[in-house]
C-alpha cells in the first residue's frame, strides 16, 4: 500500500462538486438576465415606433418641398416666366419633389392642405421608392401603411376621405404606430345656385350688368389682387390662388333665360319637360328650353388698358383647366347650356399681384333665348360670394414594421 | 476483512442535493419572472400624450374666420369662456378618441375608458395661482394623483366677455374680471 503522507497538490472531491455547482449557477443566471429585462430586450420595436412617430411629424407638420418648378406637372412643358419659382410640391413633377408633407404652411401643425392629401395619395403619381426616398428616410426596406380619413363631413358635394397608401395592411403583431389628429383645409369655390340666388329669372350683379340690346352678355368673376394678397389672414383661412384651385359652379343656368325671348327646341327626352311650353310643341310631349349659347370662359385684366390674356397666358400648366358645361367638356367655340357651367383652373403663380385682378369671363352671346346673367361677381371674403368650408377634422394614422 | 478507508469519499452527499435543489429554484424562478423595464412602457405613453395633444390643438383650433376676418374663437376657448356643466369638453374629447376604429388594430384607447380631469389656473391680484375645475368631476373625489396618466396642456385667451369686464362663470371669487390668460391643464388616464 502506497501511502501519500503529504496532501499538496490534491483536489478534493468536495470540491470539484462544489465548484461545478456554483459554476452552473452562474452560466444559467447570466443567461437568464437579458430575457429577464423585457424592454431591452425588443428594441427592434422601438425602433419601429419612432420611424412611425418621424413619419407623422413630417406629414403633419411639415409643409414638404419641392424644387423650384421647371414644367407642367403632367406633360412635362415648362411655361417661361414660371420657372424658377418656388411652387408647392403637390403642383409639379413628382421627381422634383424632395419632401412630402401635408401641413398648409409652416408654422401652422396638424392642419393639413387637401390639394396636398390628394396629390399624396395619388398611386398614379408616387410610386413605392417615392414613399421611401421622400418620406420615410431610410434604406431599411420597411412596411408602411398611411391612412388618412376624416371625422367630420367634409364639405357638401365631397365624398369622405378614407385613403390609405402602403405596402399592405398591418401585421397581426410587432409594427409601431403613431396617430394624429388633425384638421383640414378645403378648397373655396364660387357655388352660385342661380335660381335661389337672387330674383328668379335675372341674375345681375351690378357692374356693366344686363344689356340685351348688345350683341353678348357678359358674366364676370372678379379676383382682386389687394383682397387676395392680404398676408395679414392666417394660411389655415385664406383664399390662396397661388396653392388652391379656382372653382366656379354656376347651376340652375335656365332660371336666368330670358322668358320673354323663350324659344323651344324639340330633342330627345332627355332633360325634363317644362310647364309653358308652346301648344304645338306640347303635343309632341318633347319640348324644351333652348339654352344659351356660351361662346368663351376668358381670363382678362380689368387694369386701364389692360391685355386680354386668353387662356394659356394667365392660367398655367398641368392638367389645372376643366370647364364643363352641362357635365360635358367645354370644345370647340360654342355651346348651348341650359343646366349648369362649371370652371376649375389653377392660375399662374404670378397672375395676381396687389395691384393685379383678373377677370374670369363667361360670354354668352345674342342668340334666343338670351341670358338674363351679367354683372360682377366679386371673389373675396364674402362667404355669400365664395364658399369657404370650415376646417374638417380627420385623423391620420402611420404604421411601420 | 476489508478496512474502509476514507479515500476518495463524498463526505457531502447532503451539499450535492441541496445544490441542485439551489439551481432548480434559479431556473424556475428567472424562468417564470419578466421585469418591465421604463424603456418599454414609456412608447404607450408616449403615443397617448401625442394623441392628447394633438386632440387639444385641433379642440383649440378656430374653424373659421369671423367677418372682420380674424380667427373665430376656438372650441376651447368658448366652453372657457362659458360654463361647461354639461361636461361639453370632455365629451367631444372623448369623442375623437372612439372614432379610431381603422388601421391600426391593436392597443386602441377607447374613448369610454378615459378619465379625464380638466383644471383651469388664474393668477389673482395679490399674484396667487389658483385652479379650479373647468368639467364637473365624475369620478371618486380623491382618486385623482393616485393613478398614471398623461397631461397636457394649452394657453388660452379669456377676451373678458362682452365689454371685456366680466370673467367665466362659475369660477372662484378670487378670480379677477376682465381679459386674462388662463393656462388650460387637461390630465388623462385610462380607467
Amino acid at each position: 500500500m502506497r501511502t501519500i503522507e503529504k496532501s499538496t497538490g490534491l483536489l478534493s472531491l468536495d470540491f470539484v462538486a462544489g465548484f461545478t455547482i456554483f459554476i452552473l449557477s452562474l452560466v444559467m443566471v447570466a443567461n437568464f438576465i437579458p430575457s429577464l429585462l423585457v424592454g431591452l430586450q425588443r428594441s427592434r420595436n422601438i425602433d419601429f415606433d419612432a420611424v412611425a412617430y418621424r413619419t407623422g411629424v413630417i406629414l403633419v407638420e411639415d409643409p414638404g418641398q419641392g424644387r423650384p418648378f421647371t414644367g407642367f406637372v403632367e406633360n412635362g412643358t415648362g411655361v417661361p416666366g414660371n420657372q424658377g419659382q418656388n411652387i408647392s410640391w403637390d403642383r409639379i413633377r413628382p421627381s422634383e419633389v424632395d419632401r412630402l408633407g401635408l401641413a398648409v404652411a409652416r408654422g401652422v401643425p396638424n392642419i393639413l392642405s387637401i390639394n396636398k392629401i390628394n396629390r399624396f395619395f395619388c398611386t398614379t403619381a408616387f410610386g413605392d421608392a417615392d414613399y421611401r426616398s421622400k418620406m420615410l428616410f431610410s434604406s431599411y426596406q420597411y412596411g408602411y401603411n398611411i391612412t388618412l380619413q376624416n371625422l367630420s363631413p367634409m364639405q357638401s358635394g365631397d365624398l369622405a376621405l378614407n385613403l390609405s397608401v402602403g405596402t399592405g395592411v398591418y401585421p397581426s403583431a410587432g409594427f409601431g404606430y403613431i396617430r394624429r389628429y388633425v384638421l383640414i383645409k378645403q378648397n373655396p369655390a364660387v357655388n352660385l345656385d342661380l335660381l335661389t340666388h337672387g330674383d328668379r329669372g335675372k341674375f345681375d350683379m351690378g357692374g356693366p350688368g344686363v344689356n340685351l340690346s348688345q350683341a353678348n352678355q357678359v358674366f364676370t368673376v372678379r379676383l382682386n389682387g389687394s383682397t387676395l394678397y392680404n398676408r395679414s389672414i392666417d394660411a389655415p383661412y385664406n383664399l390662396d390662388m397661388q396653392t388652391e384651385p379656382l372653382i366656379i359652379r354656376l347651376t340652375n343656368f335656365r332660371s336666368t333665360l330670358n322668358n320673354s325671348a323663350m324659344s323651344f327646341t324639340k330633342r330627345p327626352a332627355q332633360n325634363t319637360t317644362l310647364n309653358n311650353c308652346p301648344s304645338n310643341c306640347q303635343t309632341s310631349g318633347c319640348c324644351y328650353y333652348k339654352g344659351a349659347n356660351l361662346t368663351g370662359v376668358t381670363f382678362t385684366r380689368p387694369d386701364p388698358g389692360g391685355i386680354v390674356d386668353k387662356y394659356g397666358n394667365i392660367t398655367p400648366w398641368g392638367q389645372p383647366y376643366s370647364a364643363r358645361v352641362d357635365n360635358v367638356d367645354f370644345i370647340g367655340s360654342r355651346m348651348l347650356v341650359t343646366d349648369n357651367i362649371s370652371v376649375t383652373v389653377y392660375l399662374d403663380a404670378d397672375a395676381i399681384s396687389n395691384s393685379r385682378d383678373v377677370d374670369v369671363n363667361f360670354i354668352f352671346n345674342d342668340a334666343v333665348p338670351q341670358t338674363l346673367i351679367g354683372g360682377i361677381l366679386p371673389y373675396d371674403y364674402n362667404k355669400a360670394n365664395v364658399q369657404r368650408p370650415d376646417l374638417a377634422t380627420g385623423m391620420l394614422e402611420v404604421g411601420i414594421w | 476483512m476489508v478496512r474502509l478507508r476514507d479515500d476518495a469519499a463524498l463526505y457531502t452527499m447532503e451539499g450535492i442535493a441541496g445544490g441542485l435543489i439551489m439551481l432548480l429554484t434559479i431556473y424556475l424562478v428567472l424562468g417564470t419572472t419578466m421585469v418591465f423595464t421604463t424603456g418599454d412602457s414609456h412608447i404607450s405613453d408616449m403615443r397617448f400624450k401625442q394623441e392628447a395633444s394633438d386632440i387639444l390643438r385641433v379642440i383649440d383650433t378656430p374653424k373659421d374666420l369671423t367677418g372682420s376676418l380674424q380667427p373665430n374663437q376656438s372650441d376651447l376657448e368658448r366652453i372657457v369662456s362659458t360654463t361647461d356643466i354639461p361636461r361639453e369638453f370632455s365629451n367631444s374629447f372623448r369623442a375623437h378618441l372612439s372614432n379610431s376604429s381603422v388601421a391600426a388594430k391593436t392597443t386602441l384607447i377607447s374613448g369610454n375608458a378615459i378619465q379625464i380631469d380638466v383644471n383651469v389656473s388664474y393668477v389673482t391680484s395679490t399674484g396667487l395661482v389658483i385652479g379650479y375645475n373647468l368639467t364637473p368631476r365624475s369620478y371618486p373625489p380623491g382618486l385623482l394623483n393616485q393613478v398614471p396618466g398623461v397631461m397636457v396642456t394649452h394657453w388660452v385667451y379669456y377676451n373678458g366677455g362682452t365689454g371685456g369686464t366680466s370673467k367665466p362663470p362659475n369660477t372662484p371669487s378670487s378670480m379677477q374680471s376682465g381679459p386674462q390668460p388662463l393656462l388650460v391643464e387637461v390630465y388623462l388616464w385610462k380607467a
